[in-house]
């Protein structure tokens, strides 16, 4: 495993990768604010959202494996430069150096003072799926937690993203965002089980999308909560947008 | 009489094949309610939408076109037997599988999937005159996804799926007699071992059911609103081989197959299986099919709306046979004789190749020689055929049309909701009605406002070579079922994540199309590598399309929002070449392009 020692080589070496690769979305201040923050991205019910560049000033990452207001692990961040996140214009990065990508995260790091005041936190430990994850039972009982924890005000009762607060909801950067549509296709998180249970523990941060660490403590609970965003992700493929 | 009367016919005919190279001589007004006329009623204005789409072959262009009616502007292309370097048809490892190395076609019938009598909006089916296939489109997609080879046949022509009560079956006739395997064996020139296929394709699964054979060629195809019988008519019952032998008899031929009894000789293994293809005998006798005689040379067979009549178009003979269908029961019965079924024979004017229906009882017959659209109303017509009355007639309007019309077809015509709204008559030639562009000319196809007792001309739209046929379908019927973007999981390579791989000397590179960013920057390979390139555009809005386009390596195709695509090519040039995006995406489009390296061979 990677150390993710910030050299100051690293940074250096960073910082021409990142004003090679990753400045056009991001920015040169790091804000999000680069060249490209200007398409259109997500649409849903007829509304057409922009999914803007990361603002590395504010320290604030989604994808992570720590619980939600910790910093993301170095892993988590190589996983994410490396795989990119699907469906939101932020690409792999398979084709530069294994040593590139540490060091652009080095570099990343520099745009906020979080990183030299805070640790990141420590990953969540998540299980290999129970095999009765999928089953109809699992995702029956699933159904129940999704009605309880109230996920369909934001996703809607079938997971198109479309109950009754997904028209209002703003990220911490003040822009609109959509709950996901669930029954859109992959997800910006990855789609495994393990993957979507990962999603809503540890929540998005910077986002409406909140951790449900605390509210789900039952390990059960949470699997059948996976079975029943899978169903729902099997649900009506297409989307004519109507 | 009836050779008599073809004699004058066939003269006519070519009277007007001199003609035509005559040109320019004037414009020739149209007769009685032919002058052009533009209603506001049918104008579609800037941003306002189509009530109709209209569905055209595209002939030996290989194509299909989606038309927006009444505005009659060109919505959609679609390729299906030619290579479209715009889409990538043709270059595609997904479209080179469907095309099995053969990309010349000839589309002359797109007809869409049926349920009780009307358009489902799932699939539309068209011909490939040229290399005998039929291909399956995709109305959410508009894009086709299903070949069929048709071996035992050419002139793979007349094409129409079951109406009721859903299309399971889609019948293709052979317009050409030919050998039934002809594979070199026997005396090839010997035409009298000639036959032609009525073939039943599967629309679901795309598979052949069963081949009928018949003595005779099988030329346009239709099929009746009870999921009974289909129909063809056959023009050469002489089985000859030129044309002088294809014109000797007085009479040919609608032939009727019965769906009953193609069924139980299939559930009684009365078939033999020739090349792993289940063959039906159709002969005369065998219960399978009727022969109908009518005037020689017939060709369009048309359905009235209210499922009653068989229309067939005499071609040769100034006339239309109405076969009476709620009779063919009892033909088959051997209750009647076959002439009995004809119940109507009216004279209509010359060379009739097709008719369609209004729904409220009247006809139209596109009328090649004349250059006319005819109306005639279908009961007067057979109630003259029993009781002739002097001086009268069937016909109720005539409209001169600019030239020489082939098909023609109104507003929902193939279904039991024909509206009786458009007609378009497709002609096969413009002569004078554009700004002269050359020796080869756009073929015309009229739009004609059918609403009233007159017709009523509204629009010249100049065609490409060359549309046959088509249909013009409510929009309701299609649009709900036409999707903004592809379900990114059907194509199994669809790709998440970029990433290059390599095994021995075959490398895949797999790379998503974000505007305005390819998922890799660059892909380095060796000289002599296989290279597999597989796009995903992973971009989810309307209308957002990517090209992949490699220089220099005659690579380009488009890829819709969440539409997979990929190529294969072998790396035999060394250097860097650019790819690019081909399809303007974004601000920054110009500057979506990566980079592929092809390193020399080491010597
Ligand atoms: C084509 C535009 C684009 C490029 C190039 C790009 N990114 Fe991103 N990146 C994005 C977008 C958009 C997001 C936000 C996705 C979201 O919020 O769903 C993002 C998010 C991120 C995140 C945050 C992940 C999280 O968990 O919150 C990191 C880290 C990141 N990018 C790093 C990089 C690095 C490093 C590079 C260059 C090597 C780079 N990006 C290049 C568009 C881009
Ligand atoms: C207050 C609104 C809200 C509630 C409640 C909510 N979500 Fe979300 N959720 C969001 C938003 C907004 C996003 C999208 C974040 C993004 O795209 O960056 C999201 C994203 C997700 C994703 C990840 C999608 C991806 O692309 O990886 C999953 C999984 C998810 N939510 C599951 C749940 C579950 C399960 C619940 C209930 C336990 C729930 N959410 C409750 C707003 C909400």
């Amino acid at each position: 495993m990677w150390s993710g020692d910030t050299l100051a080589q690293d940074v250096e070496r960073g910082k021409a990768v990142y004003d090679s690769r990753c400045v056009i979305c991001h920015g040169d201040q790091g804000d999000g604010k680069g060249l490209i923050g200007i398409v259109h991205r997500a649409q849903q019910n007829g509304m057409v959202v922009t999914i803007y560049p990361r603002d590395f000033t504010a320290g604030v990452y989604k994808f992570r494996s720590t619980p939600s207001g910790d910093l993301p692990t170095d892993d988590d961040l190589m996983r994410i430069v490396t795989e990119g996140i699907s469906r939101s214009g932020m690409p792999s990065h398979t084709d530069i150096s294994e040593a590139d990508r540490q060091a652009v995260i080095a570099y990343i790091k520099t745009f906020s003072k979080r990183w030299a005041e805070e640790e990141p936190g420590t990953p969540l430990v998540i299980e290999a799926a129970p095999a009765a994850v999928g089953s109809g039972e699992s995702s029956g009982r699933g159904k129940d937690v999704y009605a309880t924890m109230q996920c369909s005000k934001c996703h809607g009762d079938t997971g198109k993203g479309d109950g009754p607060s997904s028209a209002d909801l703003e990220d911490s950067w003040g822009d609109k965002i959509l709950p996901f549509d669930f029954t859109s296709g992959p997800l910006k998180g990855g789609s495994t089980p393990e993957m979507v249970y990962r999603t809503f523990m540890t929540g998005l941060d910077g986002t409406p999308m909140p951790s449900y660490q605390d509210a789900l403590p039952e390990e059960q609970a949470r699997w059948d909560l996976v079975s029943y965003c899978l169903e729902l992700m099997a649900g009506a493929p297409g989307d004519t947008d109507q | 009489m009836v050779s008599t009367r073809f004699l004058i016919v066939l003269s006519v005919a070519l009277a007007v094949g001199l003609t035509f190279g005559c040109a320019g001589g004037g414009s020739q007004e149209g007769g009685g309610s032919g002058a052009a006329v533009s209603h506001a009623d049918h104008e579609v204005a800037p941003g306002e939408l189509d009530d109709y789409y209209g569905f055209f072959s595209g002939g030996h262009s290989g194509e299909v076109r989606v038309l927006g009616i009444p505005s009659m502007r060109v919505l959609k292309r679609i390729p299906v037997w030619n290579i479209d370097p715009g889409s990538g048809w043709g270059i595609t490892n997904e479209s080179r599988a469907l095309l099995g190395g053969m990309q010349t076609g000839d589309t002359h019938h797109v007809h869409g999937s049926y349920e009780d009598g009307t358009y489902d909006g799932k699939w539309l089916f068209v011909n490939d005159k040229l290399n005998n296939r039929m291909a399956r489109i995709r109305v959410d997609l508009m894009e086709v996804d299903a070949v069929v080879n048709v071996p035992h046949a050419q002139g793979a022509h007349g094409l129409f799926p079951q109406r009721y009560p859903s299309t399971e079956w889609v019948v293709l006739n052979s317009e050409f007699r030919t050998p039934l395997s002809n594979d070199g064996r026997g005396d090839m020139l010997d035409a009298s071992t000639y036959g032609g296929v009525h073939t039943i394709i599967n629309a679901a699964d795309m598979e052949i059911v069963a081949q009928v054979t018949t003595p005779v060629n099988l030329d346009l195809a239709a099929t009746d609103y009870q999921g009974k019988y289909s129909f063809a008519t056959s023009y050469n019952s002489e089985g000859g081989a030129t044309i002088s032998e294809m014109l000797a008899s007085d009479r040919d031929y609608l032939v009727v197959f019965n769906w009953e009894a193609i069924k139980e000789a299939l559930a009684n293994n009365n078939y033999r299986i020739v090349d792993d293809i289940k063959i039906l005998d159709g002969t005369e006798g065998t219960g399978l099919t009727a022969y109908i005689p009518i005037p020689k040379n017939p060709h369009g067979v048309n359905i009235s709306p209210d499922g009653n009549y068989a229309v067939a178009c005499g071609k040769v003979s100034p006339t239309v046979s109405i076969i009476d269908i709620n009779k063919l029961d009892d033909l088959f019965a051997g209750n009647i004789e076959p002439r009995d079924a004809v119940v109507g024979e009216p004279e209509v004017g010359l060379g009739p190749l097709h008719t369609t229906f209004d729904g409220r009882g009247n006809a139209y017959t596109s009328l090649f020689i004349d250059s006319q659209e005819v109306k005639w109303n279908i009961q007067k017509a057979i109630d003259l055929y029993s009781n002739p009355v002097e001086g009268e007639t069937a016909v109720v309007d005539r409209l001169d049309i600019h030239y020489q019309v082939g098909h023609t077809m109104a507003s929902m015509a193939e279904t039991k909701e024909a509206d009786g709204k458009y007609l378009i008559s497709l002609n096969k030639i413009s002569k004078d009605r554009f700004l002269n562009v050359g020796p080869l000319k756009p073929e015309n196809d009229q739009l004609i406002d059918i609403s009233n007792d007159e017709m009523i001309l509204l629009k010249d739209e100049p065609a490409y070579i060359e549309p046959h046929d088509c249909i013009i379908v409510r929009r309701d019927l299609i649009e709900p079922h036409v999707v903004h973007r592809a379900v990114l999981e059907e194509h199994p390579l669809a790709v998440t994540q970029s990433s290059v791989e390599r095994v021995g000397n075959k490398v895949t590179a797999r790379i998503t199309a974000s505007a305005p960013v390819y998922g890799l920057q660059e892909v380095v390979v060796n000289q002599g590598d296989e290279v597999t390139f597989i796009v995903t555009n992973t971009d989810e809005i309307p209308d957002l399309a990517h090209g992949f386009a490699i220089s220099n390596y005659n690579v380009s195709f488009v890829v819709g929002p969440f539409q997979t695509k990929s190529v294969t090519i072998t790396a035999d040039k060394p250097g860097m070449y650019w790819i690019y995006c081909t399809n303007f995406c974004h601000a920054l489009h110009l500057e979506m392009r990566m980079r592929f390296v092809v390193n020399p061979r080491s010597t």
